[in-house]
């Protein structure tokens, strides 16, 4: 069995790299940076495996490390003057979802990527990592309160976003 | 004007995600009743929240690139202070994980290797209904004791308190050379780790059974089945704290 710390380290870090590389590929839109994302965490992640102070809270802390890389990355390419394509978005995504569902997928992808970094981060801890609030807080080291409200932020901004008519059906519908 | 009752933003949320007071959950149904734009409001957003499982859940059965498996072997392998067992956990880490992608397709396709799976879920649910007739609780020492018992010194029942489970009972299943021991929260939702000697080989499995997860995880000496109504997430948490708690060392 385990005897050591940094065994269990290296266990546990292996099993969260699934949970880890869904919540990134959600989270960026895009399958491919996400996988570039969860490559640079798991080696910040090892680098810094003694900041871990409690082992069962390891999905959290890959998950701000994960977090900081991203903004880190996102700055970069706004200095860089680099735009995120959605044809990389649609492409990824194409892959994993049955063709019948394909536009309405692209249409809630679209929806979830014109929100904030923050909003989605909360969207994708609540409603796909089952976080409860109090979990969320101390992961995002932010009262509940503020858990609370920028949920319903984020929520509602999605559903607007989702009710307004998209491009693409602009684009089909003005088709002759 | 309306006489409806106010519902902040903040609370039709959380009435979603199930994190209101009963009272207050049972006002906002009972008004649902009524108020069908409040019951088209809501039903909006559990379509969005479900809609994010829909998309992404099952993104986490692909298979995780062989890249991070090698990273993580590179660096156990520069941790050269203890390196026979180093590397013995890097392996069983990239052969767990090489096993999670192929099998997590097979969530609800049981086979004969998960015999395993079936003795472990009847020796839960012997010990369940023994705990519900006694309603016992146990110490970590008593646990570890019978654990030793049966399954050797190296071994410890793992002190899952951190995750807010507590200790019920450890119970000795001599017919197959294992040990059940039984946590409960505060809501009193049971988690249970079945321990058994292993057949020799690693395995890292996350099952789904209806609403029961099950997370195997074995390594060349010990197997630990462990079971609970839970979350994907809340299962890997509390199975990472268990499987971390198991050694006497």
């Amino acid at each position: 069995m385990t005897a050591g710390r940094g065994d269990a380290f290296t266990v546990a870090l292996t099993a969260q790299l699934s949970g880890l590389r869904r919540y990134a590929t959600a989270l960026v839109g895009n399958g491919a940076a996400a996988d570039d994302l969860v490559q640079d965490c798991i080696e910040r992640a090892l680098k810094q495996a003694a900041k871990l102070e409690e082992l069962q809270r390891i999905g959290g802390w890959l998950r701000s490390i994960l977090h900081n890389l991203y903004i880190d990355d996102l700055r970069r390419r706004r200095r860089q003057g680099v735009k995120v394509d959605l044809a990389d978005v649609e492409n990824s995504f194409a892959v994993v979802t049955p063709a019948r569902d394909h536009a309405s997928v692209i249409d809630f992808e679209r929806a979830l990527a014109t929100l904030t970094f923050e909003h989605r981060q909360i969207l994708l801890l609540v409603g796909l990592e089952g976080l409860n609030y109090q979990e969320v807080a101390v992961e995002l080291k932010v009262p509940i309160g503020t858990v609370m409200s920028r949920l319903a932020r984020a929520r509602e901004r999605l559903r607007g976003e989702m009710e307004r008519p998209s491009q693409r059906t602009l684009d089909t519908d003005s088709r002759p | 004007m309306s006489d409806r009752p106010q519902i902040s933003d903040e609370e039709l949320h959380a009435y979603i995600d199930g994190e209101l007071s009963p009272v207050r959950a049972a006002d906002i149904t009972a008004l649902c009743q009524y108020d069908r734009e409040l019951a088209l409001k809501i039903a909006a957003f559990q379509a969005d929240k479900a809609r994010l499982v829909e998309l992404y859940g099952s993104l986490a059965e692909r298979p995780v690139p062989a890249a991070w498996l090698h990273t993580i072997e590179r660096a156990q392998r520069r941790n050269t202070f203890r390196p026979s067992r180093q590397i013995m956990y890097a392996i069983a880490a990239s052969l767990a994980l090489l096993i999670v992608g192929a099998t997590t397709y097979r969530m609800v396709k049981p086979s004969d290797e998960d015999a395993t799976v079936a003795i472990a879920l009847a020796a839960r649910h012997d010990s369940l209904m023994m705990a519900d007739a006694t309603g016992t609780g146990a110490t970590l020492d008593a646990a570890t004791h019978t654990v030793r018992d049966v399954l050797g010194p190296a071994i410890k029942a793992p002190d899952l308190s951190k995750l807010g489970y507590t200790l019920m009972a450890a119970r000795a299943v001599p017919e197959r050379k294992a040990v059940t021991i039984d946590y409960r929260d505060g809501q009193n939702h049971a988690f249970t780790v079945y321990l058994s000697h292993s057949p020799g080989t690693e395995r890292f499995d996350m099952l789904r059974r209806g609403a029961t997860r099950i997370c195997i995880w074995q390594d060349e000496e010990l197997s630990a089945v462990m079971v609970g109504e839970m979350s994907a997430g809340e299962m890997l948490r509390l199975a990472t704290l268990a499987y971390a708690g198991l050694s006497a060392g």
